[in-house]
């Protein structure tokens, strides 16, 4: 296998975007990754989206994706994992490289979710649980993570003070972003006291509904070396994919994320790393809680010392173990099907300096961490600055 | 989306009568599948319908289709065979739910899909 | 003839309740009126996720509990009821598929106004009794609508009990039956109305009185009985007075009506009320002891049943919930708000 490195990177800005297109935004994204890495073709293409037809009436992305981008003829796939979508989306493109069937790949994720009533957006998610037997039922996807967080504090005695500290932390991050949807502060105070969504879950405990594209340039390090030195080279070191039961209530226990552990297990033994070499991490905080059981799963924290340790301040931007630099999906925004890709932009952004105000100090070793409805896949990459 | 008429049909062994299965190492599935891992065999079994609650939640923020049930309790359940799955918590206070609470599975109207679709039925906890 | 009986019963009363006054107040009725007047002091409510089906499905599960049988052998499901919840679809279908009745039975959905229950228990015994099937089931359930404001909304709530009829381990031998039926305009609901109308205090005298006490004597007649042969009688039950009343005047002293007089804190359970005042008295009633159940429906008419109490009855009533227990325990009041929600007597959008 070769190694692979990105070369590009390109966002279109995320929120609520009632002028822009799912296609407008994807070709936004896929121009500026395109111009950052300096390539002048693509031989292959990815899209990570979930429900583009659900939230925007449109299917065959692969098509639509290529045509308006002016790519066409070349392969274009479009990657499927609910809000995994975007990482497993980055997986198929690295293979792609790795295997050397391509050389210059793009991988990009995009979803448009404001084109419909919160009451059809929160039906498009919920197809990302079992809908026979968690959807018919009633549940939401905070109401999920909500019973992942009752479990978790009954546990491990978690507590929703700690819960709150990591959205506090994300906005305080997110702040710093200028690509972030809410990029303010918000006190442990208003988080607490926000809208009840499911309890123990509060407004401010749970990502919002964002559109947004995300894209990357793909090239195997070799080629990279010589022809594309716009930026100090990222590579991916690792990368792990791991799947579990769709429905919550089939595992046996709902205080871990085992496709995370599993995913993050594959990619630390790829990678040759282990948690203790990571300096900083994105994970998937669709939800506070989901923050703390990824940290834990991924081995920053023993398990139910994730709690404890976001209050503490281990997490944050001048904590031993930074994560969600970005401001998370919770302060930067949750287009679902761009998160992964996005992920791995902002850690992209840390190993090349340029990050701005929230740029840590020298990072060497990033880790992205993606998951799909609750937790029933999750993929993980490494990327470390060469 | 509305549920029509196949979708709804092919459920109606699980949702009415907690229809599942049980392989020959013991583990129950429910709904019962096309295979089971390791390629054991399983039998029909139908879910004692009574059980405990192993976590919880009260949904404040419904689907569209549930709206008029909130704020309602919606929890995992272990029934008295061992099997899990989610259901509604009703006919109780919401305040008073807890991890460990008993309860009993009770048949009840899940769903109306408008004024002129199907009524959809299935299964539903109540406090023992 | 072999002895054909109640091999199983089970009767289901939601949690919810209203209380008079509580309507009352909304209306700007004195609610004194109600309690002394018709004797109502609350009624059940169905919760927002019950209706007919469910209500038959639960009093049905206990009915099976009590019989001990394999639903598989019931061939015949009959629902008697007022709101069954399709116009077109029947109730019998999907409740018989959710006790595991399916496929070889016969059902069908019965409406009579709130004689319906008795009526799907009538012709279920005739059905066993004729020999056609083994084992029956006939039940009287209903969610039973008031419009807001009317007299009846004071009333109308919500309740089922099923009856398993057979010839082996009788609870409850059917002695004989007797049915009186006349055309007379007192209460109806037209076709695509959501609430329906009464003639007033034509619903009286003319009405349920002329129908019960007919159907009562003709009975009492057929068999040679007089109201001291009784132990226990049950008659419909649209308000607290019309019951006590009817006793009243066929010469039944009070005790042998209050087991089975539920309607002060259930209210009018229409199809369910005469079924539902039968299984509070088999929860007690001792072997040997004679039961006439007299309903009445609107239209109108009115069926009768003499039961005698037999041996097994002892072995199998705590099998399931109790009647009483249920109107007394577990109560969940409502305000008027949330009854009016749970009834859908909002105006929303679509």
């Amino acid at each position: 296998m070769r190694e692979v490195a990105i070369i590009g990177v390109g966002l279109h800005n995320w929120g609520e975007l009632w002028d822009d297109s799912l296609r407008d935004m994807f070709v936004t994204a896929a121009t500026n990754a395109i111009n950052d890495s300096g390539v002048d073709h693509i031989d292959s293409m990815y899209i990570g989206c979930m429900s583009g037809g659900l939230f925007a009436a449109q299917e065959h992305l692969a098509s639509l994706c290529a045509d308006y981008l002016g790519a066409t003829p070349i392969p274009a796939t479009r990657v499927e994992s609910a809000c995994a979508s975007g990482g497993v989306a980055m997986r198929m493109g690295w293979m792609e490289v790795a295997s050397g069937l391509s050389d210059i790949v793009l991988v990009s994720g995009v979803e448009k979710m404001t084109d419909i009533t919160g009451d059809e957006a929160t039906f498009a998610l919920s197809t990302a649980a079992d809908t026979e037997y968690e959807g018919y039922q009633g549940v939401t996807f905070p109401g999920l993570y909500a019973m992942m967080a009752r479990a978790h504090m009954a546990k491990y005695g978690t507590t929703i003070e700690q819960l709150s500290q990591v959205s506090v932390k994300n906005h305080a991050n997110g702040a710093l972003n200028p690509h972030a949807q809410y990029p303010f502060a918000v006190t442990l105070e208003t988080v607490m006291n926000s809208t009840p969504v499911a309890d123990p879950l509060r407004l401010l405990h749970c990502s919002p509904i964002t559109d947004g594209a995300a894209a990357v340039i793909l090239a195997p390090v070799e080629l990279a070396k010589t022809k594309y030195k716009n930026h100090p080279m990222v590579v991916i070191k690792g990368s792990g994919h791991a799947t579990d039961t769709i429905a919550l209530h089939s595992r046996d226990d709902f205080t871990v994320i085992k496709a995370a552990e599993i995913a993050g297990k594959k990619a630390y033994e790829m990678a040759g790393k282990k948690p203790e070499d990571i300096d900083m991490a994105e994970v998937h905080d669709c939800f506070s809680i989901a923050e703390v059981m990824a940290t834990e799963a991924l081995g920053f924290f023993e398990p139910g010392q994730g709690g404890p340790a976001a209050l503490r301040g281990d997490t944050a931007l001048d904590g031993s173990m930074p994560i969600n630099t970005s401001g998370g999906l919770k302060s930067k925004g949750h287009p679902v099907g761009a998160t992964g890709v996005a992920q791995v932009i902002e850690l992209t952004s840390q190993l090349r300096g340029d990050a701005g105000k929230r740029q840590l100090k020298d990072p060497k070793v990033g880790l992205a961490q993606n998951m799909g409805g609750s937790g029933g896949s999750s993929v993980v990459h490494i990327l470390e600055k060469r | 989306m509305k549920i029509r008429s196949p979708r709804y049909h092919r459920e109606v062994a699980q949702r009415y009568r907690l229809e599942a299965a049980q392989t020959e190492s013991g583990k129950i599935f429910f709904p019962p599948r096309v295979a089971y891992p390791g390629g054991e065999t399983a039998k029909p079994v139908v879910l004692k319908d009574t059980g405990k609650v192993l976590t919880f939640t009260v949904i404040h923020t419904p689907p569209a289709e549930y709206s008029d049930l909130s704020p309602y309790g919606l929890g995992i359940i272990e029934t008295d065979c061992g099997a899990r799955l989610l259901a509604q918590i009703v006919d109780c206070d919401v305040e008073k739910i807890e991890i460990g609470m008993r309860v009993k599975f009770e048949f009840r109207r899940m769903r109306t899909e408008g004024d002129e679709g199907l009524l959809c039925y299935g299964y539903k906890v109540v406090p023992e | 003839m072999q002895d054909v009986g109640i091999v199983g019963y089970g009767a289901y009363i939601p949690r919810y309740r209203i209380k008079v006054e509580s309507i009352a107040s909304v209306w700007g009725n004195d609610p004194e009126n109600y309690k002394r007047g018709l004797q109502l002091r609350e009624k059940s409510v169905p919760g927002h996720d019950q209706d007919t089906i469910t209500l038959s499905v639960e009093a049905a599960r206990y009915a099976l509990k009590r019989a001990g049988v394999n639903p598989e052998r019931l061939g015949c499901v009959y629902v008697g009821s007022e709101s069954h919840p399709y116009a077109v679809k029947p109730t019998g279908t999907i409740l018989s598929e959710a006790i595991g009745a399916t496929p070889e039975c016969h059902t069908a959905d019965f409406e009579f106004a709130c004689k319906a229950g008795t009526e799907a228990m009538y012709v279920c015994y005739a059905q066993v009794k004729a020999g056609l099937v083994e084992i029956g089931l006939g039940i009287g359930a209903d969610t039973s609508q008031g419009a807001p404001g009317d007299a009846l909304e004071y009333s109308a709530s919500a309740g089922a009990a099923a009856y398993i009829f057979g010839t082996e381990n009788i609870l409850a031998r059917v002695d004989e039956t007797y049915a009186y039926m006349t055309d007379t305009p007192d209460f109806w609901r037209r076709e695509h109305q959501h609430y329906p109308q009464h003639a007033g205090r034509f619903t009286g005298d003319p009405a349920y009185f002329k129908h019960t006490l007919g159907a009562a004597k003709g009975i009492m007649k057929k068999t040679g009985m007089t109201p001291e042969d009784f132990d226990y009688a049950v008659f419909h039950q649209p308000n607290g007075k019309f019951p006590m009343a009817a006793g009243k005047k066929l010469g039944f002293p009070r005790e042998k009506i209050e087991t089975g007089w539920l309607v002060p804190w259930l209210g009018n359970t229409y199809s369910g009320a005469s079924p539902l005042g039968l299984s509070a008295v088999l929860d007690v009633a001792e072997p040997g002891n004679k039961i006439l159940m007299v309903s009445f429906g609107s239209g109108a008419g009115s069926d009768a049943f003499v039961f005698t109490v037999q041996d097994p009855i002892l072995k199998v009533r705590d099998l399931a919930p109790k009647t009483r227990p249920q109107l007394d325990e577990n109560k969940i009041y409502l305000d008027y708000g949330r009854y009016a929600k749970f009834r859908g007597k909002i105006l929303r959008n679509s």
